[in-house]
């Protein structure tokens, strides 16, 4: 996982896996990178060939957290798979998704 | 579940360690089986994430010593689809027919949602010791298929196929029918043995333990309801230390025990680390850390019972198996208890009838058939039991001097016992005639010959002896803890005469004194037990000495044959009693002086 702060945005990528075992250290390790100052969080999951519904959990607690913020979660770059589940669970109307 | 007939019929299975890091592990494993198997990617990718659902929950539910059992992945493929079922040891969920998302901000509550739509069918099998999610997906046509699938399968191999897709099926079945067996078979030797057991409560303990045994249970507690108490406890195992009665009565109490709870739901109540005791509870020394169940036992819709079985520790719970042979067992028990109390009942009110039978029995062939004639005197005799035989009787023994003794006792008890007393009393009586003419060492002699039987049992005799000598008009009174006897004259004047002393059987060494009484002309004498003044009306109220003294005094005056006196003393306490019957037997016995019906005559006896 990596964590890269672009002015008041946020970047985490280099996520493989989002799943029951990483996903709360995964939300606790992006928390700890957030400041009142960042606006936007971007989560590559160009990458994620694996999520399930801890992952989006920690997705949706971090969007809390932008959001009281006044700031917003972006997904960028879904993998087919992300996609796919993210639709499933109607979630795609909750994040802006970015594709390339 | 190796050795698969068709190798178009792939089975597998994945266990892991029940932890997050484990399911992981166990769905790429199982998505490299399935892919080994032939599926495409996207199925591959559904099945990955239908399974990391299901362990994930398998993992989630789990708790304490739960966790330290495995997780498992059953995988059953063919060319038309796959099923999986998911194992788990936990406490299970619910899974409803549809599941709805949560509301967006909702950070968990997708799990089941996927499950159910990226699968075809999903069942959740709820045991008491184990659950499965037992999950069905067809497969997508576009998939390549499984290698083995070039090889056609031979042409007679569709049932062939049928069955190995059964086996799993059969497996579960041959382990209910184990244990339906073992229930059987259990309650088989029970009934065998039940015939040579007549102690309910001995053959309750034995077969639970035998029951604890084969369903491994740590401990058990019967209780069984007595209608007077509650649930009073019956038997339990070893060692165990629980409160003996359960009030129906406490309503606060009704709330938190588990026994009382599945006496008054009339339902099995469980206890694990989901449902744990109060503090409160009864049981909760047992069962704080454990899982177990209290059963009711209801018997033709009346309730007869509660079994508890119990393991200590909350993850090893009672398989359905299990479960079901405790349920069986108990049910078929109470119907044994309840038939053996029954019988006993049956039997000791049989016995009590017997006993009482006996008894009376007993009392009649003791009271003289006849009684002596003595010349210018009549003596009658009447004995009435009561509902439970007491131990009234009279007597009368001729002397060689040409006197009479005539004696009257109450053994204060009941029953054959007392029975047995009036008669030794009865044969010490007469085996010791000679010394009739002195009542007092009479009962002194007898008092010593009959003190160490009386006192083991913890009876007593009360008697009053008079030795009359016809001749001299005189009577010897000597009594020991009896009410006085009456005299009456025929000017109708009233006398009370009493020599008191200690009942016989109180005192081991005690000299008894005596006193003579010259008797009045026309002369009627009354010697009764406490059961006639004490004869009582339907209100409870005594008759006392009053109306027996007026009856006897107006008899004396009349100078009525005895006979006749007799029956107006019955009537009378019948009259006083208006039907009801007497609390204890009424014995009297009355000398009067007769001189025929006019004056000068001889008496007609």
């Amino acid at each position: 996982m990596k964590i890269q702060h672009q002015g008041n945005t946020l970047l985490v990528g280099g996520l493989t896996e989002l799943n029951a075992a990483n996903a709360g250290g995964f939300r606790d390790a992006v928390r700890a990178a957030l400041t009142p100052q960042i606006k936007q969080l971007d989560v590559d999951l160009s990458e994620t060939r694996f999520l399930d519904s801890s992952g989006l959990g920690a997705l949706i607690a971090l969007h809390k957290t932008v959001a009281a913020n006044q700031g917003v979660l972006r997904i960028l770059q879904p993998t087919p798979t992300a996609q796919q589940i993210l639709e499933l669970t109607r979630l795609h109307r909750v994040f802006e998704i970015v594709k390339s | 579940m190796s050795g698969a007939p068709n190798q178009w019929v792939r089975k597998f299975t994945v266990e892991f360690p029940c932890e997050l890091t484990g399911v992981r592990e166990a769905c790429r494993q199982s998505r490299a089986e399935l892919a080994a198997a032939g599926l495409g990617e996207e199925e591959l990718g559904h099945w990955e994430l239908i399974l990391a659902e299901a362990g994930n929950n398998a993992v989630n539910y789990a708790l304490g010593w739960q966790k330290h059992r495995p997780v498992r992945f059953e995988f059953f493929v063919d060319d038309q689809g796959v099923e999986a079922r998911v194992q788990d040891h936990g406490p299970g969920f619910e899974l409803p027919d549809q599941v709805e998302l949560p509301p967006p901000d909702s950070e968990d509550g997708r799990g089941l949602f996927l499950i159910k739509t990226l699968s075809d069918e999903a069942v959740y099998y709820r045991g008491k010791g184990e659950n499965w999610l037992v999950l069905k997906k067809k497969r997508q046509a576009t998939g390549t298929p499984p290698v083995a699938v070039t090889t056609p399968p031979p042409p007679d191999d569709a049932g062939t196929q049928k069955l190995a897709n059964s086996e799993a099926t059969l497996d579960l079945m041959t382990e209910e029918l184990a244990s339906a067996y073992e229930s059987l078979s259990t309650i088989f030797r029970f009934s065998a043995e039940l015939a040579d057991q007549p102690k309910p409560e001995e053959f309750a303990r034995k077969w639970l333990g035998e029951v604890s045994k084969i369903v491994a249970a740590d401990w058990f507690i019967l209780r069984l309801l007595d209608e007077g108490e509650g649930l009073k406890l019956v038997a339990s195992s070893e060692d165990l230390s629980v409160r003996e009665v359960l009030s129906l009565d406490n309503a606060g109490e009704a709330d938190v025990s588990l026994e009382m709870r599945a006496a008054s739901f009339r339902m099995d109540v469980w206890f694990d680390a989901l449902h744990p005791v109060a503090a409160v509870d009864p049981l909760a020394k047992l069962a704080a850390q454990g899982t177990g169940f209290s059963h009711p036992i209801v018997i033709n819709d009346r309730l007869v019972g509660v079994l508890s079985v119990g393991r200590y520790l909350s993850d090893s719970v009672f398989q359905a198996g299990q479960v079901s042979l405790i349920q069986t067992f108990a049910d078929f028990l109470g119907i044994q208890i309840r038939n053996a109390q029954f019988q006993q009942q049956q039997l000791q009110t049989k016995l009590t009838a017997r006993e009482l039978q006996i008894a009376a029995d007993i009392q009649r062939s003791l009271l003289p058939k006849q009684l002596p004639h003595v010349p210018g005197f009549q003596l009658v005799g009447h004995y009435q039991s009561a509902r439970q035989v007491g131990g009234d009787f009279y007597d009368v023994v001729e002397t060689a001097e040409g006197g009479l003794l005539l004696a009257i006792a109450d053994v204060m008890g009941k029953g054959v016992p007392a029975a047995m007393f009036a008669a030794i009393f009865r044969s010490q009586l007469r085996a010791a005639a000679e010394r009739a003419t002195s009542p007092a060492t009479m009962l002194t002699w007898l008092n010593r010959s009959l003190f160490a039987d009386l006192d083991q049992v913890e009876m007593f005799i009360t008697a009053q002896l008079v030795y009359f000598s016809p001749r001299d008009r005189t009577i010897q009174l000597s009594a020991a803890g009896h009410p006085p006897l009456i005299l009456a004259g025929n000017d109708g004047r009233l006398q009370a005469v009493e020599n008191s002393g200690m009942p016989l059987g109180v005192l081991a060494d005690t000299e008894y004194s005596e006193r003579a009484v010259s008797l009045p002309p026309g002369a009627n004498l009354l010697m009764f037990t406490d059961g006639l003044t004490e004869a009582r009306d339907p209100e409870g109220k005594l008759l006392w000495l009053g109306p027996l003294e007026k009856c006897l005094a107006q008899a004396a005056k009349t100078g009525q044959r005895a006979e006749q006196t007799k029956e107006a003393l019955i009537a009378l306490v019948e009259a006083h009693q208006q039907g009801i019957p007497p609390g204890d037997d009424q014995t009297f016995l009355l000398l009067a002086e007769y001189r025929g019906d006019s004056r000068g005559k001889p008496p007609q006896l």
